[in-house]
């Protein structure tokens, strides 16, 4: 496992947008493996949706090299292999829909792969039932409720059958119920082996990631277990951002200072008995 | 401004195979100054609530009185002229439009006739109230600005015309969660000075710091009206409707869980705070040092 | 003013003969039944291809207060043709209303010319009523697809049909929320000369073209990402087979029309 190469791996990636001074992204390396959940956290205008449309093409680095898969974004040739291995979910649901009814839009990349229609069916079936769409096929996407229209999103994006899930702030504009269906959907993908990238400001959910990068003005300012980075304070001033409920209260604890701070309610909950 | 819905009802495409009923049977009195909020879950019927209670829409049932005055239907003149009653839908900051962030301000007041000077001097104030300098951002584009910054503007928009009543469709969505605490608090400011303010939202921690009474909606039934504090800390209603309890809440009963004694729910941080430094003894807490 | 209704179209849930049927087949009947609307020739035949659009119309089961929806907007029309013929013609007077004499041949010619644009209007609306937009573009494309050896774009026709219709309802959702804010903000829309008018819809135009490019943007974007690559190699989820009810259908489509059209040419009236 350790010996395979990384899925993703940016080598000092830099990108400037026209007309802009300072540059989005600022000397940017880092390394996902394959099978990892990686949280990146930025507050608004950090860099991450600039780093989001990185990973699969949409946008060229400046300076310096995107790998997916071994194979670098900048070469044409690359860009097919390189999209059908990493799929993306956006922010906005409403414009991330292109067909005209849901069953629809879960086959439009499977189309656009050449599949022929009865296994298209198949997956398109597959994918209505995995994200609670089953008897939602033929709505049109303007009698769908946020949750609903970010789940057709998502099963579009996984029915490609990716290795790697990117998803730039895909839950931000829903209610918190659907949030939280939705974060499962992702955690279930990851359990069964996709890799997933969540990129967002909501650090109750970052909090709960294996690994997370913290950007701030274009660069990492951090790359490593949330324990670490919520136990230092002035990293999260730097990054502008706000520490999730359950790290506020953990400096009242007994073992605050001797100990890391909890990061959910239940690990606080737990030190606060001990 | 004092508005009143007397069982209100409201279907969509009524007469269409596509009918769909968005409210029925309401009653609600929203009083002068008061701080309301409105929940319930996805399509329970909030945003035609917001719309009813600003005169956009007409009730099919049942009656709206403003001020006491009952808003008769297909009449316009009945229902309170722009300016009283302020409404932003959600995102209100997709309908900037002007070149600036002072003349899209100042453009409500110009369109209620006021003149130039006092509508410019009506935009500052606004600006000012939502916590943006009018010297330094006042000349910039709407479009250079951060989606936080962009959303204050549109409610200054609404601000200027000195309206009696804000109605909020869910007016933090999507900001980060600094942007986010900033326009609480500027919201709590504004209400202070007399300015009657609904906000429908789903974020119950927003509700806790914001609210003072809630009204819950339920399939486009009113399932509950009261003191926000008392609402909210019912996890048993919350969870009946489909809402989450705010996060102080849930820690309360998950700590009265886990001590197996009871806990008496927190509303705010500080009265979790305090709780949790009870439990650990009389030593001191660390020096809080981030960021506030 | 509320865009509620314009949103949900023309299309009327259903699940009969006419509902079924290959919406293909259904596009190439309503060409050769407005061929045979030209070709009848007479108020005869026309009426026999009115019953036959009367027939299909109440086996779909579409409730008239619906179908009144559909026409009412061509209602004027209508009547301004029946009223140009009638005063254009001579021929015996039948009555007067007032001082104005109507002639039998203005009668006449009005009321031909009226029904037949009446029914070619119908049988397009009938198509809308039964066919959800869907497979409407869908069979649109697959229909123009030959055409793509010719070095039509054909796929790329029909996906802009697609995302237009699409996002028709979206804009016109976010186009209703943009002029209320705008009315609450004192923003009048109706009111003074047509300078002033244009000026007042800036409001509106503005936010809602700014919004509209954002839209284009993230939908090039997820489009991009899901391996959008343009027509060439793709497939389809949506396949047409003709089935029974196609042929049904088409053979009573036959029927009207060629009725329609030997009775219209042979009998005088």
């Amino acid at each position: 496992m350790m010996s395979q190469p990384p899925i993703i791996s940016l080598k000092s990636v830099t990108f400037g947008y026209p007309d802009v001074r300072s540059l989005a992204l600022d000397g940017v390396s880092l390394e996902v493996a394959a099978g990892e959940f990686v949280a990146v956290a930025g507050a608004n205008g950090s860099g991450k949706s600039t780093l989001a449309r990185l990973f699969n093409g949409l946008l060229l680095p400046g300076a310096g090299n995107v790998l997916i898969d071994g194979k670098n974004t900048r070469d044409r040739e690359n860009l097919n292999h390189i999209r059908e291995t990493v799929a993306m979910v956006f922010q906005n649901p409403e414009s991330q829909i292109v067909a005209a009814t849901v069953g629809d839009d879960i086959a439009f990349g499977l189309e656009n792969l050449g599949l022929p229609a009865e296994q298209i069916g198949l997956r398109v079936q597959e994918a209505g039932c995995r994200f609670g769409l089953a008897g939602l096929l033929d709505r049109e996407p303007h009698w769908l409720s946020g949750g609903q229209k970010q789940r057709t999103v998502l099963a579009g994006a996984v029915a490609m059958e990716p290795r790697v899930l990117v998803l730039d702030e895909p839950a931000s504009m829903l209610d918190p119920c659907s949030r939280k269906e939705f974060m499962a959907l992702v955690r279930d993908l990851w359990q069964d082996g996709t890799t997933v990238v969540y990129l967002s400001h909501d650090m109750d959910e970052v909090a709960r990631a294996p690994r997370m990068i913290a950007l701030s003005e274009g660069k990492v300012s951090f790359d490593g277990d949330p324990h670490d980075f919520f136990s230092r304070e002035g990293l999260m001033a730097e990054t502008n951002l706000r520490p999730p409920l359950a790290v506020r209260l953990s400096r009242f604890l007994a073992s605050a200072g001797s100990k890391p701070p909890a990061l959910t309610l239940a690990e606080l909950v737990k030190r606060a008995c001990a | 401004m004092r508005i009143e819905l007397r069982e209100a009802g409201f279907a969509y495409l009524q007469g269409t195979p596509f009918a769909s009923i968005a409210l029925a049977g309401v009653s609600l009195c929203i009083e002068p100054g008061e701080r309301i909020g409105i929940t319930g879950p996805v399509g329970s019927g909030k945003s035609t609530l917001l719309e009813l209670l600003a005169g956009l829409r007409q009730p099919g049932t049942g009656s709206v009185y403003f001020d006491g005055l009952p808003a008769a239907r297909r009449r316009k003149k009945t229902v309170p002229g722009p300016g009283r009653i302020g409404i932003a839908f959600q995102s209100p900051e997709s309908c900037l439009f002007e070149k600036t962030v002072i003349a899209d301000v100042a453009s409500g007041p110009r369109n209620l006739g006021i003149n130039e000077a006092p509508a410019r001097e009506r935009a500052e104030a606004a600006l000012k109230s939502m916590g943006l300098d009018p010297v330094s951002y006042g000349r910039r584009s709407p479009w250079s600005l951060s989606t936080g910054e962009q959303r204050r503007v549109a409610l200054a928009g609404l601000l200027a015309l000195e309206p009696e009543v804000l109605l909020l469709d869910e007016p933090s969505a999507s900001l980060d969660p600094a942007a986010r605490e900033s326009l609480t608090g500027q919201l709590l400011k504004i209400n202070g000075k007399g300015v009657t303010i609904v906000i429908a939202g789903h974020d119950m921690d927003e509700m806790a710091r914001f609210a003072r009474r809630l009204v819950i909606i339920d399939e486009g039934r009113l399932a509950a009206d009261g003191p926000a504090a008392a609402l909210l800390t019912d996890t048993g209603l919350m969870e009946r409707h489909g809402l989450e309890a705010p996060a102080t809440v849930r820690l309360s009963g998950m700590l009265a869980q886990a001590t197996g004694r009871p806990v008496p729910p927190f509303l705010t941080e500080a009265s979790a705070a305090s709780f949790l430094r009870g439990l650990s003894g009389p030593s001191e807490p660390r020096e809080p040092r981030h960021a506030s | 003013m509320h865009l509620d209704e314009l949103i949900i179209g023309q299309y009327f849930p259903g699940n009969s003969l006419l509902h079924r049927a290959d919406p293909r087949l259904k596009i190439t009947a309503v060409f050769i039944y407005v061929a045979g609307l030209f070709l009848a020739g007479g108020f005869a035949g026309l009426l026999i291809m009115a019953a036959g659009l009367l027939l299909a119309l109440a086996q779909a089961r579409v409730p008239p207060r619906w179908l009144y929806r559909s026409v009412r907007p061509v209602a004027a029309l209508l009547l301004l043709t029946f009223l140009f013929q009638l005063f254009l013609h001579g021929g015996p007077v039948l009555g007067r209303i007032g001082p104005v004499p109507i002639y039998r041949d203005g009668a006449r010619e009005g009321g031909y010319l009226a029904l037949r644009l009446l029914l070619l209007v119908l049988a397009g609306i009938v198509l809308s009523l039964t066919t959800p937009p869907v497979a409407l573009t869908d069979a649109f494309g697959k229909m123009m697809a030959p055409l793509a050896k010719l070095k039509v774009p054909a796929y790329e026709l029909a996906l802009m049909m697609t995302i237009a219709l699409r996002f028709i309802p979206t804009l016109l959702m976010e186009a209703d929320r943009i002029i209320k804010a705008q009315a609450a903000r004192g923003a009048s829309l109706a009111s003074g000369g047509p300078a002033r008018r244009a000026r007042a819809l800036l409001p509106v135009l503005i936010p809602l073209f700014i919004l509209s490019f954002k839209d284009a943007d993230e939908l090039a974007m997820a489009m991009e990402s899901r391996c959008w690559r343009g027509g060439k190699g793709r497939t389809s989820r949506r396949r047409l087979r003709l089935g029974p009810v196609d042929a049904m259908f088409a053979l009573l489509a036959a029927v009207v029309v060629a009725g329609g059209v030997a009775i219209g040419r042979t009998s005088g009236f």
